[in-house]
């Protein structure tokens, strides 16, 4: 992220400064406690007994373990879906709010309702009311078209899609984060380019969007990073246990049972740690691509 | 130290967090001087519960000057991972609450201290129901004091019979009689209906089916009482009455989940449903009419009274093995479960049903309907007991029902099922032995 | 709405002319209502819910009440340990001092990083993304174990300390990503007429950065209010519970006469989400008129 600074001269003792409560909090807080990690998924630890040394060995048993490669594919099918289909409602909706209309401050509010339940147990129980055997949908189904529909949060086919379906509802965070983005562009570049002529469309793709891309790509590298974390939508249609028969086992829930139901707190690290690494290449890769679509306004 | 103490403590803390001299400050609690301090944590089985014991301990303190107890509570599951991370940090609360396979868990591994030393004086549990004592005891010795006793049995709902005419079993049944009610009900009732939640996924109901068979699934050693075969057996009848239509199909089943809002029974769509006493007042309380309980198939029909249940320890009280003043926490366990006062306050209007038999007498007679119900229900199977339910591993539950769902959703046979969780369980085992 | 419908409505937005302006913004405010009531839904059911007695909640799947049990709402908040305002009050005060910590020192930070160039630049940037990438449940014990050691147990500081000390990378990448939108003109000008790095952060970022400083602050107000896990491994005791964790003491296992009580207390816990998130939302709007952004 220096290129553009190659020219000027180093600031270190200005910016070490502006630096220093990340350096102390890294320190102090953060990198204790991830070293720990790191070593803990080389030993077999279960979490009352001392560690004892295992090598590789939790690493080497990721690959024979089936339920863990089923969680990382119901992951990875989660981050695929939950996160385009989220960020681009958050942007639609951010967009159609950013026209100046009136009311604005109540439509952000209510649309921004659903994200304040999150995972709570409220949710959990409407999330049934609406999509089980019995809830409002297949009521519906039925009394109109006769049609005996599955339960759709607890079959294995649909039950993720459902999640997927959610984190899309829940689109409040990046829409507010859009919004601000696009608060921020500042109005003479739509004079500038009203005066030479352009439309409402071509601003739109000629100031919007370019001006917006920083914030795009951050809402991208974000919701991917949340999105290989989660965690608590499980909570919602299996009370955690990653069902039905696994088909909502994320990840970080798997990664949980094993330190806090087994208790097998070294292996769980290792899945840790592999996860850093899968989100590492992602975010990488997000960031080598950046510079071919993300325009700063400090590049001038 | 008083709630006001503490919130000054408390708030006094954020202050200083503010001023950015966060460091220097201590703990909370360490305004309240001169005072032992007793950490007593455990988990949310039901509101009046709570309350009960929130009133004892703090009649335990009235009657102690120098002694505060800290009383951290949360659900179930927010305790578990709290006390796990307590008790690796090396700052487990003095004394918990543990159910039967947690205190395996935590008594093999070092985090419980042997009660051993205090009994009979001054923990007599000579007056205690076997099986109580008996799944508190792991290896032989005892870790935890016995809050209640609960069993297994099958809740129904007699307005869900009587609306079709399907009689209710007779005391002693047989499994295949248990398919031919529920698949009856089922058929019955119509569309959206099924004669009995699907309890495949039950590991509670599966001791019994095994003990019918003559088997358990944990023998008094410790190691695992059945096989893969034994397993498939068990995986086959829930399979048989999923097809018949006597349990919901899998994803119908799976909205139930650890809820017991979403349960069938509670929504009105099934008649009966596997479950263990302590659940029985808070599933009652959901439903509009009258909810009853009867025994599980023994796996014969009249004649003499040789069933397979057995009444336990829901949850009991344990010591961290690293508490400073064990003597302390044993003596406020002596209050809770022998002084006549502490017995009272403990118990009147909780919704336990104690595990000492004077207890049972005592507070059968005083409580609600449903209380009636339960006692009435585990006097009569403690007119010739069974061995008791033996601690196993933690996380059966988790691993029977995804064994279950993996057969309902047609992703495993019975018999890889069966093997499957053979292997898994005794994985466990033997990790918890080394 | 289908998505034909939809796609209707985006060229709608496309082509719109003065003449059929009016017209436009009343199609926008259909759809908008409409979509409002989806993302309503599940308050009314909450609120209905909340309202009903125990033994229907579950088997009474209508919207419409028929009755009211404000039972629930004097039970919840009476509370079984400790009544319900003191989890309010814990809870605000927490969140309270996390914004200031955040938006501080996310700010100092992320102005490093976006205008300054000091050495080790990239790799620290990388470090800090990476702290986000692992789990928390997998450093948590680790972390528990030093938090014990500096005896911050069952106190707030595990909770806010971090928040000063810029642990928060999302926050920092957040803003960086805002100040590198700033036109670095504004910067150079102030340069010329010989403002340091630190008068620039003051005079220009600082007010130029309002959205962003405004977007941390709602939603670490937010998140940290409605945070489970954290408070729960170091708040022990009762009276120093947040609302999360007062919402947990109503979730009983076996529990007989709680849910009313439970959903009450849910839906009455989000009450001061939405004020804040209202109050800060207007903020926003307010905070770019003032600083009047010129590029």
């Amino acid at each position: 992220m220096s290129k553009t600074q190659n020219l000027s001269k180093k600031q270190n003792g200005v910016a070490f400064l502006f630096l220093s409560p990340w350096i102390v909090g890294f320190l102090v807080l953060t990198l204790g406690p991830m070293l720990g990690s790191l070593y803990l998924s080389f030993t077999d630890y279960d979490l009352f007994n001392a560690p004892t040394w295992a090598g590789l060995e939790n690493y080497a048993r990721l690959g024979d373990d089936p339920r863990y490669l089923a969680s990382l594919k119901v992951t990875l099918y989660y981050v695929l879906f939950s996160v385009p289909l989220k960020l681009g409602f958050a942007l639609f909706i951010a967009l159609i709010l950013n026209r100046g209309l009136r009311g604005l401050g109540f439509y952000r509010s209510v649309f921004y309702l659903p994200s304040l339940l999150g995972g709570s147990v409220a949710v959990a129980l409407m999330w049934r009311q609406i999509f089980s055997y019995d809830g409002i949908i297949n009521q519906f189904l039925w009394g109109w078209f006769g049609y005996d529909a599955p339960s759709w949060i607890t079959n294995p086919d649909y039950a993720l899609g459902t999640l997927v379906l959610l984190a899309a509802w829940q689109f409040g965070a990046p829409m507010v984060i859009f919004l601000a983005g696009l608060k921020q562009i500042p109005q003479d570049m739509y004079d500038a380019a009203a005066i030479d002529g352009a439309r409402p469309v071509q601003q739109f793709f000629y100031v919007t969007v370019p001006l917006l891309t920083p914030i795009i790509f951050f809402n991208f590298v974000m919701q991917t990073i949340g999105a290989f974390q989660a965690f608590t939508p499980s909570y919602i249609i299996s009370d955690g246990t990653g069902g039905p028969a696994d088909s909502t086992l994320f990840y970080t829930l798997y990664l949980y049972e094993q330190a806090f139901t087994n208790f097998e707190m070294g292996y769980a690290s290792a899945i840790a740690w592999v996860l850093v690494a899968i989100i590492g290449l992602a975010t990488t890769v997000s960031f080598l691509s950046a510079k071919y679509w993300v325009h700063y306004g400090d590049e001038g | 130290m008083t709630a006001s103490q503490s919130r000054r403590s408390f708030l006094k803390t954020g202050s200083a967090a503010i001023g950015g001299f966060a460091m220097t400050v201590v703990a909370g609690g360490a305004l309240a001087q001169g005072k032992t301090k007793i950490r007593f944590s455990g988990f949310v089985e039901s509101e009046e519960q709570l309350a009960t014991t929130l009133k004892v301990l703090k009649a335990y303190e009235a009657k102690n000057p120098n002694v505060e107890i800290i009383p951290e509570f949360s659900s179930y599951r927010a305790f578990t991972d709290k006390l796990a991370t307590e008790a690796a940090g090396g700052n487990a609360p003095d004394m918990f609450s543990v159910n039967v396979d947690l205190l395996a868990e935590y008594a093999a591994r070092g985090v419980l201290t042997p009660l051993t030393k205090w009994i009979p004086d001054p923990l007599d549990v000579s007056n205690y129901q076997e099986g109580s004592v008996f799944s508190c005891t792991y290896d032989g010795e005892m870790y935890a004091m016995p809050n209640d006793a609960i069993a297994t049995a099958i809740f129904f709902n007699p307005a869900k019979f009587e609306e079709v005419g399907v009689a209710v079993p007779d005391q002693f049944y047989t499994w295949e009689k248990l398919h031919e009610t529920a698949v009856a009900l089922g058929k019955e009732h119509g569309r959206g209906f099924w004669g009995i939640e699907d309890g495949g996924g039950n590991n509670l109901a599966c001791d019994i089916f095994l003990r019918v068979g003559g088997k358990a699934l944990f023998t008094p050693e410790h190691t695992i009482g059945f096989n893969g075969e034994d397993m498939a057996k068990w995986f086959q009848y829930w399979e048989d009455m999923r097809q018949a239509g006597g349990a919901p199909p899998a994803d119908v089943q799976a909205q139930a989940g650890d809820n017991s809002a979403s349960l069938g029974i509670v929504r009105g769509r099934s008649a009966m449903l596997v479950q263990t006493t302590d659940s029985f007042i808070g599933i009652g309380a959901l439903m509009d009419g009258p909810l009853e309980l009867m025994m599980l198939p023994n796996g014969f029909e009249g004649g003499e009274m040789k069933q397979h249940h057995y009444d336990y320890a829901g949850n009991s009280t344990g010591i961290w093995t690293k508490a400073e003043n064990k003597d302390l926490c044993v003596d406020i366990i002596r209050f809770m479960h022998f002084d006549p006062e502490g017995v009272d306050l403990y118990y009147t209007g909780s919704g336990m049903i104690p595990a000492s038999t004077a207890g049972l007498e005592k507070f059968g007679s005083t409580g609600t309907e449903n209380e009636k119900k339960i006692v009435a229900y585990l006097r009569m199977l403690r007119e010739e007991p069974a061995p008791s339910r033996r601690p196993g591993v933690g996380g059966l539950g988790g691993i029977f029902r995804r064994h279950n769902e993996a057969v309902a959703f047609g992703d495993m046979t019975p018999l890889e099922a069966g093997n499957s969780l053979t292997a898994e369980i005794d994985g466990k085992l033997k990790a918890l032995k080394s | 709405m289908t998505i034909a419908e939809t796609h209707q409505m985006t060229s709608d937005i496309n082509q719109t002319t003065a003449r059929s302006k009016a017209r436009s913004k009343l199609i926008t405010h259909g759809f908008l209502i409409l979509f409002a009531l989806v993302m309503l839904y599940p308050l009314v059911w909450l609120a209905v819910s909340s309202l009903k007695p125990s033994n229907i909640i579950f088997s009474d799947t209508s919207i419409i009440p028929r009755h009211f049990e404000w039972q629930n709402y004097a039970h919840g908040w009476a509370g079984v340990a400790a009544p319900f305002k003191v989890f309010f009050a814990n809870s605000f005060v927490i969140a309270t001092i996390a914004v200031i910590g955040n938006v501080l020192s996310c700010s100092f930070v992320a102005y490093a990083f976006a205008r300054l160039d000091f050495s080790f630049k990239a790799p620290l940037f990388a470090l800090m993304m990476m702290t986000i990438m692992l789990p928390m449940h997998a450093s948590l014990i680790p972390q528990y174990i030093l938090f014990n050691h500096l005896g911050w147990i069952n106190t707030i500081l595990p909770i806010v300390t971090p928040k000063f000390l810029a642990v928060e990378a999302f926050f920092v990448f957040l803003m960086i990503q805002f100040i590198r939108g700033i036109p670095r003109e504004l910067d150079e000008a102030a340069a010329i007429d010989g403002a340091g790095p630190i008068r620039i952060y003051f005079s220009i970022i600082l007010p130029l950065l309002t959205p962003a400083l405004v977007t941390t602050a709602v939603f670490t107000f937010l998140w940290t209010y409605e945070d489970f896990l954290t408070p729960l491994i170091y708040l022990t005791s009762i009276e120093n519970y947040t609302v999360p964790q007062g919402l947990r003491l109503l979730q009983a296992s076996r529990g007989a006469s709680t849910w009313g009580a439970m959903l009450a207390m849910s839906l009455l816990s989000l009450v001061p989400m939405f004020i804040v998130f209202f109050i800060f939302q207007r903020k926003l709007i307010d905070g770019i008129a003032t600083t009047g952004l010129k590029g």
